[in-house]
């Protein structure tokens, strides 16, 4: 502790011994906030600018003179209007519709099956992990191998049909969009399982003992015990899921390049192609519009969450 | 007919042996405790009973059949947890509800009952409150009523009331006596409070180190501890254990304690159990509530003891003596008082008073 | 050693009140316990002394002198935490020798002490073992011990032995009691054993959801306690209740029970309910006529040194509690008779107590 109080803080009564606490504790990270309000706050509040103006590096200015072509708010009016926009968002919503429900369920099915130990049970974790810890970039061009029209998957359906399969995966517009979404669900089931293993163990054991005791089978325990207490932790994984998956770039881009022609172009890779085309305020209101769009899931989310503690906590909520 | 027998049941955690050889039977509507220190089996026991656990040798029957091959939701026990486990997503109505709902038994009828056991354990106006916003008291009553409600046979409880507070602790104790009598279920209860044991049980199983070191009623078990452990665990302030040596003295028996005095020995149970002793060094058992105090007059064939502590607590004293070798604590009276340093002469009571073999621990005639 | 006062002090934590407007004082070498239910404010009282927590009104004095201000490092008291808090890296002997060496004690000086409180509290040869090695009340010892190496200005401890076993419980009281006496040092004790409280007070605080019930040495607050709150909190089994109605010149009449009772009291009237002792029970197979009360054997529990008898009068449930190991049945009908002198009369509205000794 540091010097001792004077007579003058003593007769004054009580030093409020919290507040001391904070001030330090203000002090301590001071560093760190400023250098979290320059990387973030700083590029955001450029990208805010930038997106009210027509500039791109082509004008050959450098973006500080952006305002010299003020347009206010035409980008977003734009970006509202155009068809052009609204296909990838399309896309991606459909592709998001599909892969998430799939990979809850079978990430679910295998959380379900590792809560009890078996023989081999770590061998099987790693290899279930394995997707996830793959580069998105070679898992995109693993998967373009593997969907070429003599690739390994035609040869497997062929032996499986019986007849020659020799679909064309990447130059179909629906069986590209179906080869992705293969990807994607190959990729990401993994988290959901260990998002979901983990709200499983967090089901008090003793309280599933007890409904044991008290004659319920396994299907009732999971309808009555596991699932009701599951509800913040399910909530989570779909949220995190869906806000990713609108953010699908890695391994769709190697795979197809957004093809054939913009027939598995998502929001990410139609923002990547406005880039190269050196469309950059116009990007910028669209990156800007996709985040308040994803925040807004992400707090409707969150209520969610909150009532559903609550609720738990036994307040009622009306 | 419910009753329960435990036959040379064995269960292994590693290399612990947490239950060796249990030998155990349960009668019919029976309240038995199990009672010991923490580490001693008992709580393994009763998961045995239940079918948490499954044994490595030997049996659990319950009316003369081995149910080891039933599964442990088709036991049909009632087992109450020591922190209750209950549903906290639940409201209080849900989780009475629950045993009749995974029987699929109709509305109406479980609406019935589910007041009825409200009414029973007085939660009948706590029942759509969510079962997390309980009190602790209120908790207990629910993990009883929630088991309850089936009408098992058999219940089984572990340490229950270990979580209540002292005052609705002396009433849960006798209450639950008293629902186990109305209701007629054989009761199982595990506990390390020898007071808890003592006051509900019609018969203690004492357990040490996974091994029963008796099986009797409390008064049994109290009056007549088949060894020093049950001795010491049995009775609070425990039992004054006072190592001596049996001499001959003129017409009769003796017991020498050196420089704190000598006792001749009259009564009758104590000759008897003298009669069995294999050798000399004995323990002498007596409980506090059984000595006594008396000024220093020398014909009284006591020990001579110095007060070293009084505690005054409530509706008794407790007078601590200690002399070369042997410490005592006696029971008087509220209004008994005597100064530190005192001298003091300890006899027991008449009739009071076991022996115990020093170098086995068995109280003598125990076998 | 010094004395230890709150004068007036409050302290809420948001919408719970921890105490309100308190006034306490330890005297210089006394053994002050304070007991109360968990999460009455008892804890808080010792967080104020010690200083982790300020009043939010009201003074907090150590040895007369004001200490508001000063930090919790510089108010020279040592306290035992209930989860003992031992640094679990040093021996047994490091932990106690800590107090010293932080306010640089010289080395010499430092041994004698912790070797005087270590042959004071029987852990001598246990001063080269972790925390890790040694038992519960082996650890309770040395925490203990660390507390006493420094001639602080009091001793605070929150609950100690609590977590230990019943029998470890019963030695380590007196053990603590005889410390205190030996050693001369002020000490205040938080509980909710109140058997404990009984065996090791001086003086003894009842604490009621942050005020003080009643202060007093064990023996007052058993014999003449000022509430029906007190009496019902210490005892065991617990005082039995009557209910009924006080009438005129102090006639208690009981409810639903055949039994009237005469008190003195200054004309207080209404509601009212007679407190009796477990022990103050006197069970009679056959009536001995005058103000015994018929009633029938609810259960027996038969604790071995004594038996408490529930009996059930009228609609309520009373307790006896009778030396040794007598028998009975249940249903068996039987007679009680009160010990007169030890009834007292609690007015139902406050449960103030009205008056003690009762007349037929």
């Amino acid at each position: 502790m540091s010097a001792p109080a004077t007579t003058a803080k003593d007769a004054a009564g009580a030093v409020d011994l919290a507040a001391r606490g904070r001030k330090l504790g203000l002090l301590m990270t001071l560093p760190a906030q400023l250098l979290l309000v320059f990387i973030f706050a700083f590029p955001a509040l450029m990208q805010i600018y930038i997106s009210l103006t027509w500039w791109t590096p082509g004008d050959g200015t450098i973006w500080i003179y952006a305002y010299e072509s003020f347009v206010w708010f035409d980008n977003y009016v734009e970006l509202i209007t155009s068809e052009r926009l609204w296909e990838p968002i399309g896309r991606t919503m459909l592709i998001l519709i599909v892969v998430v429900p799939v990979e809850f369920v079978i990430g679910f099915g295998l959380a379900v099956l590792f809560v009890d130990s078996f023989p081999g049970k770590r061998v099987f974790y790693s290899i279930l992990l394995t997707p996830m810890m793959v580069v998105p970039a070679v898992a995109g061009y693993m998967f373009f191998m593997l969907f070429q029209s003599n690739g390994p998957i035609n040869q497997i359906l062929s032996l499986l049909t019986g007849t020659d399969v020799e679909l064309v995966w990447l130059g179909d517009t629906t069986l590209a969009m179906i080869a992705v979404m293969i990807a994607d669900i190959w990729q990401w089931t993994p988290l959901m399982f260990l998002i979901l293993l983990a709200g499983i163990l967090g089901v008090p054991e003793d309280q599933l003992k007890a409904a044991t005791l008290l004659g319920a089978n396994w299907g009732q325990k999971f309808w009555r015990i596991v699932l009701p207490r599951m509800r913040t932790v399910i909530i989570i994984a779909i949220v995190i899921r869906a806000v990713e998956a609108f953010k699908l770039f890695d391994v769709m881009y190697v795979m197809t390049k957004g093809g054939p022609g913009v027939a598995t172009e998502t929001i990410s890779i139609y923002i990547y192609k406005l880039f190269k085309q050196l469309e950059w305020s116009y990007l910028a209101a669209v990156d800007l519009s996709i985040l308040i769009a994803l925040s807004v899931i992400a707090v409707i989310g969150m209520t969610l969450m909150a009532k559903a503690k609550q609720k738990r906590a036994g307040d009622v909520v009306d | 007919m419910s009753s329960i027998e435990l036959v040379n049941l064995t269960k292994r955690f590693g290399d612990l042996v947490a239950v060796n050889e249990l030998n155990l039977e349960i009668k019919d509507k029976e309240f038995v405790a199990l009672l010991g220190p923490s580490g001693c089996g008992k709580t393994t026991t009763m998961n045995l009973i239940a079918g948490i656990e499954n044994p490595d040798g030997g049996e659990v029957r319950f009316d003369g059949k081995n149910v080891g091959s039933v599964p442990l939701r088709k036991r049909g026990v009632g087992f109450v947890f020591q922190n209750y486990a209950i549903f906290t997503h639940m409201t209080t109505y849900k989780n009475l509800s629950f045993a009749l709902e995974v029987r699929g038994l109709p509305r109406d009828e479980i609406d019935r009952r589910v007041h009825e056991i409200a009414k029973l354990l007085d939660l009948e106006d706590r029942l759509p409150v969510p079962a997390a916003r309980l009190g602790v008291n209120e908790m207990q009553r629910l993990g009883i009523g929630r088991s309850a409600i089936a009408n098992p046979q058999i219940f089984l409880l572990d340490e229950p009331l270990s979580n209540l507070d002292a005052a609705f602790r002396a009433v849960m104790r006798t209450e639950l006596k008293h629902l186990q009598h109305q209701l007629g279920q054989t009761m199982v209860y595990v506990t390390h409070d020898q007071l808890e044991a003592m006051t509900m049980a019609d018969r203690i199983a004492v357990m040490d180190m996974g091994v029963l070191q008796q099986y009797g009623t409390p008064l049994e078990v109290y009056n007549r501890p088949r060894n020093l452990f049950v001795a010491r665990f049995m009775g609070s302030p425990s039992m004054n254990l006072l190592y001596c040596r049996l001499t001959e003295s003129d017409g009769g028996r003796a017991l020498d304690f050196d420089e704190s005095g000598r006792v001749e020995l009259h009564d009758e149970a104590l000759l008897k159990q003298c009669a069995s002793a294999r050798n000399a060094d004995l323990y002498f058992g007596m409980r506090p509530e059984d000595v006594e105090l008396s000024p220093v007059t020398g014909d009284r064939g006591g020990l001579a003891m110095t007060v070293t502590f009084v505690e005054h607590i409530g509706a008794r004293t407790i007078v601590h003596l200690r002399s070369a070798g042997h410490e005592v604590k006696a029971i008087e009276r509220n209004d008994f008082d005597v100064d530190i340093g005192a001298p003091m002469e300890v006899s027991p009571k008449p009739g009071a008073g076991w022996l115990f073999d020093a170098a086995t621990e068995i109280a003598l005639g125990a076998g | 050693m010094a004395k230890l006062e709150l004068r007036g002090v409050t302290k809420t934590y948001g919408k719970t009140v921890g105490v309100a407007n308190i006034d306490l004082t330890v005297e210089d070498n006394e053994f002050f316990c304070i007991f109360g239910p968990p999460s009455t404010g008892k804890s808080t009282i010792l967080r104020l002394f010690l200083g982790l927590e300020t009043p939010d009104s009201g003074e907090v004095c150590i040895g007369g002198e004001v200490v508001n201000g000063r930090l919790p490092a510089e108010r020279d008291l040592a306290m035992v935490f209930q989860n003992l808090a031992l640094f679990p890296h040093m021996t047994a002997g490091e932990n106690l020798a800590f107090p010293l060496a932080e306010r640089k004690t010289p080395k010499a000086e430092r041994e004698r002490r912790v070797n005087e409180v270590a042959d004071k509290l029987h852990i001598g040869p246990l001063l080269n073992k972790i925390p890790a090695h040694l038992s519960g009340g082996e650890r309770q010892r040395v925490a203990i011990g660390r507390a006493l190496v420094r001639d602080s200005n009091a001793l605070l401890m929150d609950e100690p032995i609590s977590a230990l076993d019943a029998r470890l419980r019963e030695e380590m009281r007196v053990e603590l009691k005889r410390l205190q006496r030996e050693m001369h040092r002020t000490l205040v004790y938080v509980t909710h054993d109140q058997e404990e409280a009984m065996s090791v007070a001086d003086r003894l605080c009842i604490i009621r959801d942050g005020g003080i019930a009643q202060i007093g040495t064990p023996q007052e607050i058993y014999n003449a306690p000022n509430s029906r709150y007190v009496a019902e909190v210490i005892g065991a089994p617990p005082m039995n209740f009557i209910a009924g109605a006080i009438g005129e010149g102090g006639a208690f009449s009981a409810d639903g029970l055949d039994l009237a009772l005469t008190f003195k009291t200054n004309g207080a009237a209404g509601p009212g309910d007679v407190g009796v002792r477990p022990e103050d029970i006197v069970i009679e197979r056959e009536a001995p006529g005058g103000h015994a009360v018929a009633a029938t054997i609810y259960e027996v529990e038969p604790l071995g040194g004594f038996t408490v008898v529930a009996l059930s009068v009228g609609d309520s449930v009373l307790r006896a509690q009778i030396t040794g190991q007598p028998q009975f049945t249940l249903g068996e009908p039987v007679h009680l008779s009160l010990a007169l002198d030890k009834c007292h009369l609690f007015a139902s509205a406050d449960g103030a107590r009205i008056a003690t000794g009762a007349t037929g």
